[in-house]
């Protein structure tokens, strides 16, 4: 009963802003519409996108600021999921928020590694990680070089990882990228016992284990597929975290010697047997079902807790890829059926 | 006192000058002037350009007298100048020679260390490191893995691999270790190795036995080679020490040397057509400095030596060299503060010292406290020779004095009967007033006595400089006399209940110097019959002159009321000594001694303090702003006499 206490305010808010989620109907009217302008209008009419759209100069409609102007509708959510929240569902929105961070630094490592020019088109992210973050877009920006980037990054978290490799020298870009990420991933999975506990600590286990796994399993696929990769470099670049894919199996996957025999591993790992998945659905698509199944789950399962909260803010991600997918493809000019086979067909 | 000042002008052959400066100039004090500048109506003046060839030398002994384990040791003079610059020569190549060798062993120390940082991780080795770097058929290497990629090392691929990894320790970021693999097997297993981050590590080379051998060894030949450096420190200090006196002495000769070949910077030089070169050198040297320096150099027939008698009227003012009769000494530090009279001003250090210690004693009337500071300022003035310390002794003497006149003894008022008055009870009824502490009448009576003498004062001073307008018109001048004496003179005669003067004398007392004293600049005009025109008109003028008369007329005021502190003083060293017995129990009749000591030093103290201050304040503002000036320059010799 406590915990209907605690989450009643905040679990009513979500509920309010979930009703404003994009349905499948709106999503197939959108890619019926035509052209970019179209769906910019479409969007003005849902409130969730027309305060944000509203203002939009009409000669600035273009793929890549409307992506913008989306992430600040997650941005918006955010907030305001935030402000409601007490103290304790405040550290788990903190925590939330490390990928985006990753993302970020990521982004910048790229600027100083392929040496991009000025603007970076970072001014719309800063608002809102000046407010909720420990890294600042602005002393980002202006590293000349990784050994100035790293550096500006002192003061966060992410500068003692960073700095291990920089002080090794002759790192790349792949490096660092891989460095950050499973800094993020053991970090989260380390501190989900100290910000949750009980049944939430449970089904974040559950989420988060699974994504890992699930993860593991498409890295070792593209680095077989696309790289082929030898099995010692397979391993460094693993999440070293097993939740239900144990020692042994991992294994085995990743010294399968042919991409079939993968497959047919594959169908050992609990995630296969459970959730009998339609023949031919590739790693990647299967990765997106089962973690929208396990958000929906959670939400049923758990009406008063943290769950809901989780479920929504991955919810309307999920939404700005898909509405970013489908700008994509009206843009390209592709068929309504097209566009909705690389949906894939799930929402709400 | 005032000493006379000469102004003197030495020339000679160029290169003369060194002789001249160290056979006589510094014997006397004389402060040199820039001959160039001052004497600017010659013609064919150049600078002396030369090097001093002292400096090397003065600095390098001065870095070496420093090294000295006793700083104090007593100084060997016997050396001449060519045996200093050997001795100096001698002393530094020994040095530089030590030096190179101390970074010598401070580069291999270094390298130790490193390598002692290379080769500590991996201490849990239990075997010989270049041993199994020797093995035939087995390849060994060196290294460290990151710790993330050690667990997975472990996890996935050491039971696939052919690989044997010892592990030799590990820190917060790497394990550290050994791996060994077949020869065949090495290629495959070094690129593995690789992908996992193991980054190898080339061991030194003068690493024997087990790490930890090697690591101790290594530690012992950092320490050989520590002790090695601080022998070297020894010896460095050997060389300077087997020295010392002659050091000492060739820094003091040196200093000397180099100061007196510094005066060149002072001098000029001068050349006529057909002549040798001259050296030019000007200064100011006392009157009778300069007898015994004439004297002198009567028979030094490469010396010429003229006196500018006209000097002081000609170009700038002589320096002012105080000069006091021992006792009075320490005073000049006051003056010092203030400001050196001018050459034509009078000294006021005698009259400083006077009121000072007087007014002092009278605000700190005690005889116990007196006699503390007496001898505690003595102790310090001979021993110490701080000025300050002396004016206190001084100050202290009048206290004894004032705290007889008080009856006062470390604030015990009951034990000696008071010569005078108890300045906290006695009380005098004076018309119009009423009662009032008697100390407070006397005081302002005092001021009034001591303003009186400083307008005297200004007035011998103007004189002396020949100031017509400051000696008759000015507010200390004798207009402002006459106002002043006129005004005490009737305060008097009212006070002591006397008839007062007639109308008439009293318009002539106060009407006319203030008249006087206001239309001072057109009177002095008139009189020098100077037609220069008046900047401001004539309303203006009145306007000023009335605002002006107002604020004299207030200043007598205030400054003489200034004076009721000495009485106030008086009567709070009484009471703040009566709170402390109070404090301390004395009238239960059992008293505290402890709180009587605490209390009489922190009143000693704090109003010894306040009071130096106060009457500091009234020599300087009340005394000084009427009669001195304090815009002389002070005398400073070039070099400074040494022998007493």
């Amino acid at each position: 009963m406590g915990n209907l206490l605690t989450y009643s305010g905040i679990v009513t808010k979500v509920r309010a802003m979930q009703a404003k989620l994009l349905t499948k109907e709106d999503f197939e009217n959108i890619a019926a519409l035509g052209s970019v302008p179209d769906i910019v209008s479409y969007l003005r009419e849902h409130p969730a996108y027309s305060n944000i759209l509203s203002d939009l100069d009409e000669k600035m409609i273009h793929r890549g600021n409307i992506e913008k102007l989306l992430m600040q509708s997650f941005y918006g959510d955010y907030s305001r999921l935030y402000r409601f929240a007490g103290i304790h569902q405040k550290q788990f929105l903190k925590l939330y928020l490390m990928r985006h961070e990753v993302d970020l630094i990521n982004y910048c490592l790229r600027i100083v590694f392929n040496h991009y020019d000025l603007p970076f088109d970072l001014d719309y992210k800063k608002p809102f990680f000046d407010a909720f973050t420990q890294l600042s877009i602005e002393r980002l920006i202006t590293s000349k070089n990784i050994d100035e980037l790293v550096d500006n990054l002192s003061g966060s978290e992410y500068y003692a990882p960073l700095k291990l490799l920089r002080d090794s020298h002759a790192a790349t870009l792949f490096d660092y990228d891989l460095a950050l990420d499973l800094y993020a991933f053991q970090t989260l999975w380390k501190k989900r016992k100290k910000v949750l506990k009980n049944k939430e600590l449970e089904i974040f286990t559950k989420d988060y284990g699974s994504k890992i796994d699930l993860l593991n399993l498409q890295w070792i696929y593209r680095a077989k597929k696309y790289y082929n990769m030898v099995p010692a470099d397979i391993y460094s670049l693993l999440i070293p975290i097993n939740y239900k894919i144990k020692t042994d199996l991992i294994k085995e996957l990743v010294e399968a010697p042919s991409l079939d025999e993968f497959i047919t591993i594959t169908k050992k790992t609990i995630y296969e047997q459970k959730y009998k998945f339609k023949q031919g659905y590739t790693l990647e698509r299967m990765y997106i079902k089962y973690m929208h199944h396990l958000h929906m789950n959670d939400r049923r399962n758990n009406p008063n807790s943290i769950a809901v909260v989780n479920t929504y803010l991955f919810l309307k991600e999920f939404e700005i890829d898909q509405l970013t997918t489908v700008l994509e493809c009206v843009r390209y000019k592709l068929t309504p059926t097209e566009t909705m086979q690389y949906l894939g067909g799930v929402q709400k | 006192m005032i000493v006379k000042m000469k102004f003197l002008n030495i020339s000679g052959p160029k290169n003369d000058i060194d002789r001249v400066i160290s056979t006589y100039l510094s014997k006397y004090e004389i402060q040199l002037e820039q001959a160039i500048t001052e004497l600017k109506t010659t013609d064919n003046l150049l600078p002396f350009l030369e090097m001093n060839p002292y400096k090397d030398p003065l600095a390098k002994a001065t870095q070496f007298t420093g090294y000295l384990k006793d700083p104090f040791v007593l100084p060997d003079t016997t050396l001449n100048t060519d045996e200093i610059l050997e001795l100096i020569q001698e002393c530094n190549q020994e040095y530089i020679e030590l030096q190179e060798r101390q970074e010598i062993l401070k580069k291999s120390k270094e390298e130790l260390k490193e390598h002692l940082t290379i080769i500590s991780p991996y201490k849990n080795l239990d075997f010989e490191l270049n041993k199994v770097t020797r093995f035939k058929y087995i390849k060994a290497r060196y290294g460290r893995v990151p710790i993330d990629f050690y667990n997975k090392l472990e996890k996935y691929l050491f039971d696939s691999l052919g690989v044997i990894f010892v592990e030799g320790g590990r820190d917060v970021n790497y394990v550290y270790g050994t791996y060994f693999v077949a020869n065949a097997e090495s290629f495959k297993t070094d690129t593995t190795l690789k992908s996992m981050h193991f980054e190898s590590v080339r061991l030194p080379t003068d690493a024997y036995g087990t790490p930890l051998e090697a690591a101790e060894s290594l530690k012992q030949r950092i320490t050989e080679t520590e002790n090695k450096l601080e022998q070297l420190d020894h010896d460095i200090a050997d060389i300077f020490d087997l020295r010392a006196a002659r050091l000492a002495g060739a820094k003091q000769k040196l200093e000397e040397l180099s100061q007196n070949f510094d005066v060149r910077k002072l001098a000029a030089r001068m050349k006529h057509e057909d002549e040798a070169e001259m050296y030019i050198l000007c200064g100011w040297m006392s009157e009778k400095d300069t007898e015994s320096f004439i004297a002198e150099t009567e028979d030094d027939d490469q010396l010429t030596v003229v006196i500018d008698e006209g000097r002081s009227k000609h170009f700038g003012t002589p320096p002012t060299k105080l000069k006091n009769p021992k006792v009075f000494k320490p005073f000049e530090m006051f003056i010092r503060m203030y400001g050196v009279p001018n050459h034509d001003e009078m000294d006021p250090t005698i009259f400083v010292a006077l009121t000072y210690t007087f007014i002092f004693g009278v605000m700190f009337g005690d005889v116990g406290q007196g006699l503390c500071l007496v001898i505690g300022g003595g102790l310090l003035y001979f021993i110490k020779k701080i000025n300050l310390a002396g004016i206190i002794a001084a100050a202290g003497v009048f206290s004894t004095f004032f705290g007889f006149m008080f009856g006062s003894v470390f604030g015990f008022e009951d034990i000696l009967e008071p010569i005078w008055i108890r300045p906290l009870s006695a009380m005098t009824t004076l018309p119009f007033i009423g009662k009032l502490n008697t100390v407070f009448i006397v005081a302002v009576a005092f001021g009034m006595g001591i303003i009186l003498l400083s307008m005297i004062l200004h007035i011998i001073n103007a004189i002396r400089s020949h100031d017509l307008e400051a000696t008759w018109f000015d507010a200390n001048g004798v207009a402002g006399l006459i106002f002043y004496a006129g005004i005490v003179a009737v305060i008097i005669l009212f006070m002591t209940g006397r008839a007062l003067p007639g109308g008439i004398v009293l318009i002539i007392l106060f009407v006319v110097p203030l008249l006087l004293i206001a239309f001072k600049e057109p009177i002095t005009k008139k009189i020098h019959k100077r037609a220069d025109k008046m900047e401001e008109s004539k309303g203006m003028f009145l306007v000023q002159t009335f605002f002006e008369l107002f604020e004299t007329l207030l200043s007598y005021f205030s400054n003489t009321l200034s004076f009721v502190r000495i009485g106030a003083f008086a009567v709070s060293h009484a009471a703040m000594m009566e709170v402390v017995l109070m404090l301390a129990g004395a009238e239960s009749g059992d008293i505290n001694w402890i709180v009587v000591v605490l209390g009489n030093l922190f009143v000693c103290g704090m109003e010894g303090l306040i009071v130096g201050i106060q009457v500091l304040r009234l020599e300087y503002y009340e005394m000084f702003s009427r009669f001195y000036k304090g815009s002389g320059r002070e005398f400073k010799p070039y070099i400074k006499k040494n022998i007493k």
